[in-house]
């Protein structure tokens, strides 16, 4: 493809200027501030139209740019270009929100279709970012010879990733440190999640503590019940110590095992008066008594027999009681008992005591703890309930983001790889091959070690890039630029744009480059602000077109 | 006869216990419990039915006492309780004992049992958890043709089935089977969200007060009458029915009753969570969508709980994942699911042969709906990081 023709109606400081170009090599002269950087900003403006940005770019961007100082209602132009045998006019008008452009074939007259990419075809589908990266080359900026081959190193490194207009690394680092964001997010979640459950775990514990507190209180209480009780059998009242032994006596016999003590009373109970009633008869019977004497024996046996029955009767309800008693087994009831008994001695003991010495009123607070300690279970077994249900929810959305910035990390490395595989070696290849004309065969080849780190082979030793002198860091420079624009556009040759590349050289290089440039089929359009390339081109004999800015 | 059916009260519960509100939802569930003892009061309801989940936990004695005292501000009311899965019968639970008023029947057995309302001549049927969890399906039992103690002492009763569950691990319900059942309620509990499956037959009451931010939409009780008709009808299919045991289908294609049931849903809540979507543009701004959430919830009550959701295409340059509607109202949640407005082919032709347009290869932009979600996300994280890292 060839450019034949720019018309500027109305784009940055350009009014109605037309320029015309050759195939070819043709330079382009013009001062400092003469519009070098507008010219191919408009050139590439025309091929890949120009969109107004929006938000944080929108004072900055291009669009803004190159509005146009005078007249500003227009901003506008076409280009007219040659691709294969017929030629093609672009006109765009970058206000025009509809329709920015229009593409015609002027030698068959036909309407082109922007939207159906009838240009990207003829663009060889060089995309724009590629085009400003390799049609359109400037000189490298550093004035320095380490900070030359600093920035060759790194446009090196650029190009090991496929293309020069992504920091790789940067992006990469950028996904890590989004990475760090959702996590630390997560983490946050989870740190307060855990601070919920923490609030209830401390209730809990504060809840265990009160029963343990109640638990020892309720001891405490049992005891002095005990206490109570036992004091009875110190006591110095001697009423008190008699009815009290008799009671003693009674209790001791009612919780005796049932029925075993008293069995032997039951059976005396009817032996004694049985032998008595025995007795008085063998007495009646040796005596020969009167039948008035038979008589009162026989009614002694009788009041015998009756007392035996009834004192029999007695031990056997007594026995009875024993059972009954003995059949509440808990110690809780014994003690109460106890205390039961108690109350009675009190009472014949007479006078009030305070409550602390009232066993009822223990009895009652012991219960009432019993109770308290069941709700704080209850309280507790809730709060585990709420501690269960503080689930690890919501995380599924954060899983999904930090997938996909994995997902994104891994196919940008693929991306870079799969371009490095294809661009590296064509690169290198091509480089060393322009790199060898350009220098007459003194270095053979560029290439790269292991550490990516650039060097050259001449044809006896492999010199870094630090080595080189600055008009050898140029020209690597240069032959990795026009390596790089063939091979990134491939499918069509575009021109190439060099903006004031040559400033540095030495004639001897600038001859080899320029004489280079001639051979190839491409269209050349050198900017320059010097005389020198005008005068090489004159003395090598090499045709040009001249153009005046 | 007039009934109010309420479920999953869960009093004692702290819903959003950890955000501002927290503390005055725990009140507002007793408030507005106590607001629907004031209705039954009013409106001389006879018959309130508790469908289980009545506490959130264990009931506490305190607690129990509270509810003892409303139930005997309404002494001529019925009320029938169950124990479901939150509030289920441990064997030292404080329902056993408690001494419950005249007017309180309590169903706390694990089988279904059934219990006669004198005055109302009603069976009401029903069972309560003694576990967490429950997965037998025991309503089934109820269904048209398997064999359940239907009581027939009182041939023109009216019977009213309580069932808590409706889920795999919390006795699962065949749904139109049970509606199926001769029943002239059937009041659900167990699910928080109010829904009528049946018109006049058999509804979710739904928790009075919305518990978790999921449950939106209003929420209440259930109220209904059961009326007297065709009853006299019933009672003859009612006869014929036992005489020939299992060779009798009841027909029961009409699903309201026999009786005629009418059931109307009543709002009651005091709050609401409400879903709030906010419609993003390349021109929404953070302020912008804040002042717009702000006109939302003054239009639609400040009290409500609001989950917010951000759509559309934004601004690429825009953030919105961190905006903190708290100070405009009372946020539960904010989802951004907005994407950055890329023209995604126009990028794809501008960045051909390069790294990003070897990125944007990678996925099928000609078809975007076959993208899962993690890779649209993929893209958009990794198109924003090559831009940002571009020269």
């Amino acid at each position: 493809m060839q450019i034949k023709e720019l018309y500027i109606k109305n784009f940055g400081k350009f009014t109605s200027r037309t320029f015309s170009f050759e195939p070819g090599i043709n330079l382009i002269y013009g001062e400092n501030e003469s519009g070098k950087t507008t010219l191919h900003t408009f050139i590439k403006s025309v091929f890949y139209g120009l969109k107004r940005m929006r938000g944080r770019a929108s004072g900055k961007d291009v669009f803004s740019r190159y509005e146009p100082w005078d007249n500003p209602g227009y901003y506008a132009g076409n280009i007219r270009f040659r691709c294969g045998n017929k030629v093609f006019r672009l006109e765009r008008d970058f206000r025009n929100q509809k329709k920015d452009g229009e593409l015609i074939c002027e030698t068959d007259g036909e309407r082109m279709s922007l939207e159906d990419g009838d240009l990207d075809m003829l663009l060889g589908g060089t995309g724009e970012v590629v085009f400003e990266n390799t049609v359109y080359i400037r000189q490298l900026q550093s004035r320095t010879d380490e900070g030359l081959a600093a920035e060759l190193k790194n446009y090196i490194a650029n190009y090991r990733d496929g293309d020069s207009s992504v920091d790789v690394q940067e992006s990469l680092q950028l996904l890590k440190i989004r990475k760090k964001e959702l996590e630390k997010k997560r983490l946050e979640a989870q740190k307060s999640r855990e601070e919920q459950k923490g609030k209830l775990y401390s209730r809990i514990q504060y809840a265990q503590e009160e029963i343990k507190k109640n638990q020892d209180e309720w001891k405490g209480l049992e005891l002095r019940c005990r206490e109570l009780e036992n004091k009875k059998f110190r006591s110095d009242d001697k009423k008190i110590a008699d009815q009290g032994k008799k009671v003693d006596e009674d209790e001791r016999q009612k919780t005796d095992p049932p029925g075993k003590g008293s069995r032997k009373k039951r059976v005396l109970s009817v032996l004694i008066p049985a032998a008595a009633g025995a007795g008085v008869l063998w007495f009646n019977f040796q005596r020969e008594a009167t039948a008035s004497m038979s008589l009162s024996v026989a009614g002694i046996v009788l009041l015998l027999a009756a007392a035996g029955i009834l004192v029999y009767r007695f031990w056997e309800k007594r026995a009875e009681n024993g059972d009954r008693k003995g059949r509440y087994g808990k110690e809780k009831q014994n003690t109460a008992d106890k205390c039961d008994g108690n109350v009675k001695k009190e009472e014949i003991a007479g006078g009030e005591k305070e409550q602390d010495q009232n066993p009822e009123y223990i009895r009652w607070s012991m219960g009432r703890l019993e109770k308290e300690i069941h709700e704080k279970e209850l309280q507790i077994e809730n709060l585990r309930e709420e501690i269960r249900a503080i689930t690890d929810g919501d995380d599924r959305s954060m899983q999904k983001n930090l997938e996909a910035i994995a997902l994104a990390a891994a196919y940008i490395t693929e991306t870079v790889k799969d371009m490095q595989v294809y661009v590296g070696k064509q690169l290198k290849m091509r480089t060393s091959e322009i790199l060898s004309e350009l220098t007459e065969g003194k270095y053979t080849s560029v290439e790269l070690d292991e550490n990516f780190q650039p060097g050259v082979h001449s044809s006896e030793r492999y010199i870094p890039l630090e080595q080189l002198s600055r008009g050898t860091m140029e020209q690597v420079y240069f032959s990795l630029r026009m390596a790089a624009g063939e091979i990134l556009c491939q499918e069509e040759d575009l021109p190439v744009i060099l903006d004031d590349v040559f400033a540095m050289y030495d004639e001897e290089r600038l001859g080899r480059s320029l004489k280079w440039l001639d051979g190839q089929k491409r269209q050349v359009l050198i900017f320059t602000c010097h005389k020198r390339e005008e005068e090489i081109l004159r003395k090598l004999g090499i045709p040009f077109h001249r153009v005046q800015m | 006869m007039k009934f109010i059916h309420i479920a999953d009260v869960h009093l004692g519960a702290v819903p959003d216990r950890d955000y501002p509100w927290g503390a005055a939802r725990e009140k507002e569930i007793w408030e507005t419990f106590a607001g629907i003892i004031e209705t039954v009061k009013q409106e001389k309801t006879d018959l309130l039915l508790i469908a289980g989940d009545f506490f959130h936990g264990q009931p506490l004695m305190r607690e129990l006492k509270e509810t003892a005292y409303y139930f005997s501000q309404i002494p001529d009311t019925q009320i029938v309780l169950t124990a479901g899965n939150h509030d289920h019968l441990r064997k030292d639970s404080n329902y056993l004992a408690f001494p419950w008023p005249e007017n309180v029947t309590c169903l706390w057995s694990d089988h279904i049992q059934s219990c006669y309302l004198e005055k109302l001549n009603t069976y009401v049927y029903g069972l309560s958890y003694k576990e967490r969890e429950n997965r037998e399906p025991v309503y089934n039992q109820t269904f048209p043709g398997n064999r359940i103690n239907f009581r027939t002492e009182h041939p023109d009763a009216f019977h009213i089935l309580l069932a808590h569950g409706g889920d795999e691990k919390h006795i699962p319900i065949h749904f139109s089977q049970l509606a199926g059942a001769d029943f002239d309620y059937i009041a659900l509990g167990h699910i928080h969200k109010p829904e009528i499956l049946v018109p006049g037959k058999m509804a979710y009451a739904g928790s009075p007060e919305p518990i978790d931010k999921k449950e939106t939409g209003p929420h209440g009780y259930v109220k209904g009458t059961i009326g007297e008709t065709n009853r006299s009808v019933r009672a003859y299919e009612n006869s014929i029915g036992e005489r020939a045991e299992g060779t009798w289908q009841f027909d029961f294609s009409d699903y309201t009753g026999k009786n005629s049931t009418e059931i109307v849903f009543v709002p009651a809540s005091k709050r609401e969570y409400k879903n709030l979507v906010l419609h993003v543009n390349p021109h929404s701004t953070r302020s912008g969508l804040l002042d717009q959430a702000a006109k939302f919830i003054r239009e639609n009550g400040n009290s409500h709980i609001y989950r917010i959701s951000l759509e559309g295409f934004r601004d690429p340059d825009m953030i919105f994942t961190n905006l903190d509607f708290s100070s405009v109202g009372n946020v539960i949640e904010v989802l951004d699911e907005t994407e950055p407005a890329y023209d995604l082919e126009q990028m794809k032709r501008k960045y051909a042969g390069t790294v990003i347009g070897g990125f944007l290869e990678k996925f099928p932009l000609d078809v975007p709906e076959l993208m899962t979600e993690v890779q649209k996300k993929a893209l958009y994280y990794g198109l924003q990081a090559l831009l940002e890292a571009q020269k």
